[in-house]
């Protein structure tokens, strides 16, 4: 059953592009937006002329040490002359530049919109950790000295305490996706490990240890985005976008209930309801949940009600999120494998979706049975997602 | 499939000679405070919490708020409460905040309070590591303990940190 | 009639400093008061709100995290738009004719008072390759730019004088005019060239602002409103955020403006006053220019006359302008949509304009950009 009735105007992703994700990159950051936009136009066969409003996403303009960083990446980012805004809702941006450029297509006032995100996190000194310093509350948090770290460090073990969650059960995530990932060829991480590698590696905030995060990347990723009379002039195969949402809970993380994301559930359901998906474990063909952290993708699996609370371990044990699963989560390899230049890597999971839905994801390619593919972000202060799902 | 990999095979790794430029930005803030978060310090500097009672829906907001977000009104009283709670989430860093290794393991996390149900403080706890990995912190009692009162500054680090209430 | 309204607003600020809440509580005050003009309940009727902030002028590096209790946006989907205001009040709008919303917030405020060295922060959006390491005052950029256009019209220091009188004079009526005075035009021109040839009357200055705005569709509109404003057009544009690509152009506002009067059917005729920049005297020129509201030819000759003043026939910045309130950062277009909403509802005191039926708003976002963004308002007659 369609809900979306009230949607005037529906938006297809029609090209995508990306860049490598790596540690250190030689372009600057207006070069990397450049050159995913530019691959995301060339497999759309479009041109930049035919673009008419851009969207950009960039985390933190610390990283790539400017301020008003959107004005800066403007004219790399196809966008001289050219409506341009930069939105920004923390980690979770990249899903959501997808997003911006639907509203702009399903409005009516635009045609053919660029979502290009971009990170350049090598550029900050001596390491981008300490920018995130930044993100906590000046006057009650700062003076604590909190490194970012800390604060996943508390929701992953609040999760882990509240459903009894084991340490090895959550590594398989980490497993999983860097194996997926080696099948991506912008794929910073990589590489075939094992659970035990995972738990042995360096303890850095107990329970986080270091193959339970995802690299810090940077790299560039695009889409371009279209109406339906556009769609159906330019390509047999456009991907539909058939539901978005997002969702923010409080900024005093320290008043809510860290170990279940209700944010996420929020934001799911205005997305579900959209789509007209009401039972998405049964209906969804694949999910690019967000990943920065292997229990993350736990977490989301279940405020996405993928899983049920503090099931999703068992999901992953059973193998049902493998490629070859009942619903893969992150064939692409994820964060933890592909990399996480943080609003890119976001932009890097709807890339996916297009790619999937085409069946041009290579050797990364899952079965398209039911139609519906998700894409999921998260960010701020464990507080806001966003959720896309596409439709072949 | 080609067109995938026409698609992402772009970027280059960086080399030695790529020229980098050094800026260091200065930017400075002096933030006010504002009313709530300002009164907490005055107290805190007395060693005492306060807090805020919203009278809708009778939560006792701590740090204080001027506003109560759930009901969007202006909460309504001032209500000290007592320097106690419970454990809610708590962890071990083994590095600094820009990710050197630390000179020793230091324990932070999420303290309930006892007076105001669902509200909590991010500080440091005084505890064995092992009772974290163990998680046999979680739930626990733990009282604030406070720099001497001429130390104090009216700064959240005018407690040192909340350690276990010995039953 | 245009699908979208703007139904309610409200502010707390425009002073040059608000010591006495935190850019949280500002908001707060902000939203309570334009909540209640429209009698709406955030917690149940809003369907989305966006924030428009950059991270560096707020000091936090997400600055989302912290934008959403005092909206009473808990749970409910917020976004942060990083960009001049009006960019964000557009974002609103494709929203409500997106289908999607019914009811939408956007906020924007100025808390450039916590800002010790606002000018070093500019410096930080230079281009580390080309600008930064001239290590001067971003205001230089300007004084080059005005120098630039006052050769190019024959406009002399004695004209901007005019705009200066004109502009800080207006506000004496305002409320919110914080940096408003009577201009004795003799003092004016003898005062030092601080970034020559603009001296510190030319320049406006920084003010802290809460400003609040509820959008709503047309449906809504009418059965929540008796005096809804409505929008009948908005575009913004960037060009190139790096000076030596892009010259002293205002082709970007040109291009805008020139979208908004296409799609409206519009001409400057049609429009009964404008809000626009005029962080800088001369800018204020360069703008009127770039909306056709003048031309190249004729500008110094209506500037002399008086065109733009309030009983000119093409009335700039009644409010005062950016020179009397001061410069709230990127809540500047927002602040105008405040000052138009009141003219159009008729609700603006001793500042009101007799006729008062349609706005033109445009806004930049300062040194060193080239975005830009126009809106049409409307009440309707």
């Amino acid at each position: 059953m369609k809900t979306n009735i009230n949607i005037k105007n529906r938006v297809a992703i029609v090209g995508a592009g990306m860049t490598l994700f790596r540690r250190r990159l030689k372009e600057t950051p207006q070069e990397l937006a450049f050159e995913a936009s530019r691959v995301a136009l060339d497999s759309a066969g479009l041109d930049v002329k035919d673009v008419e409003a851009v969207v950009i996403g960039s985390a933190p303009d610390a990283f790539d040490g400017f301020h008003m960083k959107g004005e800066h990446l403007s004219d790399g980012s196809m966008g001289y002359m050219k409506p341009v805004k930069r939105v920004f809702v923390g980690g979770a941006t990249g899903v959501f530049t997808a997003i911006a450029g639907w509203w702009h297509i399903a409005s009516g006032l635009y045609d053919i919109v660029l979502a290009v995100a971009e990170e350049k996190m090598s550029n900050a000194r001596p390491h981008p950790q300490g920018l995130f310093k930044y993100i906590w509350d000046p006057i009650v948090e700062r003076p604590l000295n909190p490194n970012l770290i800390w604060i996943f460090a508390m929701e992953m073990h609040r999760y882990m305490y509240k459903y009894n969650i084991k340490k090895e059960d959550i590594a398989l995530v980490s497993v999983k996706n860097k194996r997926n990932a080696l099948d991506h060829p912008a794929a910073q991480a990589a590489a075939n490990i094992s659970v035990d590698d995972v738990l042995k590696s360096e303890v850095l905030v107990w329970p986080v240890q270091r193959l339970d995060i995802s690299p810090v990347s940077e790299g560039a990723a695009a889409v371009v985005l279209v109406s339906e009379r556009v769609a159906r002039k330019i390509t047999d195969s456009p991907v539909w976008i058939e539901g978005v949402g997002w969702n923010l809970d409080s900024t005093h993380w320290t008043s809510r209930e860290l170990a279940y994301p209700k944010y996420l559930e929020e934001a799911g359901n205005m997305a579900y309801r959209m789509a007209g998906i009401e039972n998405p474990r049964k209906q969804l063909d694949f999910a690019e949940v967000y990943d920065p952290f292997d229990y993350k993708e736990l977490h989301h699996m279940e405020g996405l009600q993928i899983a049920n609370k503090g099931e999703a371990p068992k999901l992953t044990k059973e193998g049902v999120t493998q490629r070859d699963g009942d619903l893969p989560i992150c064939p692409s390899g994820g964060l933890l494998g592909v990399g996480n230049p943080i609003a890119a890597a976001g932009m890097m999971k709807v890339c996916e979706l297009f790619w999937q839905h085409r069946y041009e994801a290579g050797k990364r390619q899952v079965r398209i049975k039911r139609g519906y593919g998700l894409a999921q972000a998260w960010g701020d202060l464990m507080q806001v997602s966003t959720v896309v799902i596409t439709k072949t | 499939m080609t067109k995938v990999y026409k698609s992402i095979a772009v970027g280059v790794e960086e080399e030695k000679r790529i020229i980098t430029i050094y800026y260091k930005p200065y930017i400075r803030y002096e933030f006010s405070a504002g009313q709530a978060l300002s009164r907490y310090l005055q107290e805190l500097k007395n060693g005492r919490i306060i807090g805020r009672k919203c009278n809708k829906c009778n939560r006792i907001l701590v740090p204080p708020r001027l506003y109560c977000e759930q009901c969007f009104r202006m909460t309504d009283e001032w209500v000290y409460v007592r320097d106690e709670g419970i454990v809610n989430t708590a962890v071990v860093s083994y590095i600094t905040q820009d990710a050197r290794k630390a000179e020793r393991p230091e324990v932070v996390g999420v303290i309930e309070l006892i007076d105001a149900p669902g509200q909590g403080i991010f500080h440091r706890i005084n505890v064995d590591p092992k009772e974290v990995v163990e998680k046999t912190v979680f739930g626990k009692r733990v009282r604030a303990v406070w720099k001497k009162s001429e130390e104090r500054v009216g700064d959240v680090n005018d407690i040192l940190y909340f350690e276990l209430v010995k039953s | 009639m245009s699908e979208v309204a703007i139904i309610g607003a409200g502010y707390y600020g425009f002073k040059p400093i608000t010591d006495e809440v935190s850019f949280r509580e500002g908001t707060f005050l902000a939203a309570m008061r334009a909540y209640e003009q429209c009698n709406i309940d955030p917690r149940k009727d809003v369907d989305s709100f966006i924030a428009c902030e950059e991270d560096f002028n707020v000091g936090i590096a997400i600055s989302n995290e912290f934008a959403v209790d005092q909206l009473g946006g808990v749970l409910k989907p917020v976004s942060t738009v990083t960009s001049e205001s009006l960019i964000g009040l557009a974002s609103g709008y494709m929203l409500i004719k997106s289908g999607l919303c019914d009811i939408v917030v956007v906020e924007a405020h100025s808390k450039a008072s916590n800002l010790v060295s606002p000018e070093k922060i500019l410096e930080f959006a230079m281009d580390p390759v080309y600008e930064r390491f001239l290590n001067f005052h971003p205001n230089y950029l300007a004084s080059l730019e005005a120098r630039n256009y006052m050769e190019k019209r024959g406009i002399s220091n004695d004209d901007l004088a005019l705009i200066i009188k004109k502009n800080k004079e207006n506000g004496l009526l305002n409320p919110r005019a914080s940096y408003s005075i009577t201009v004795d035009l003799e003092a004016v021109k003898k005062s030092e060239k601080i970034f020559d040839p603009l001296s510190e009357y030319d320049i406006a200055q920084y003010t802290d602002a809460f400003v609040v705005v509820v959008l709503a569709s047309k449906e809504k509109a009418e059965k929540l409103s008796n005096k809804p404003v409505w929008i009948e057009g908005l575009y913004w544009c960037s060009e190139s955020s790096l000076t030596p690509l892009r010259g002293f152009s205002t082709n970007a506002l040109e291009l805008a403006a020139q979208k908004v009067y296409d799609r409206t059917n519009l001409n400057p005729k049609y429009i009964d006053f404008f809000e626009i920049d005029d962080r800088f005297s001369y800018r204020e020129l360069m703008h009127i220019e770039a909306l056709k509201v003048s031309n190249k030819d004729t500008i110094k000759k209506d500037l002399r006359e008086g065109r733009f003043s309030k009983e000119g026939d093409r009335i700039v910045n009644a409010s005062g302008g950016y020179l009397a309130t001061g410069v709230p950062l990127d809540a500047g277009g927002l602040a105008r949509v405040y000052e138009a909403f009141l003219q159009l509802r008729n609700e603006a005191g001793q500042m009101q304009l007799k006729n008062a039926n349609r706005c033109l708003i445009a806004s930049w976002r300062g040194i060193p950009t080239s975005t830009y963004a126009v809106c049409a308002l409307s009440n309707g007659a």
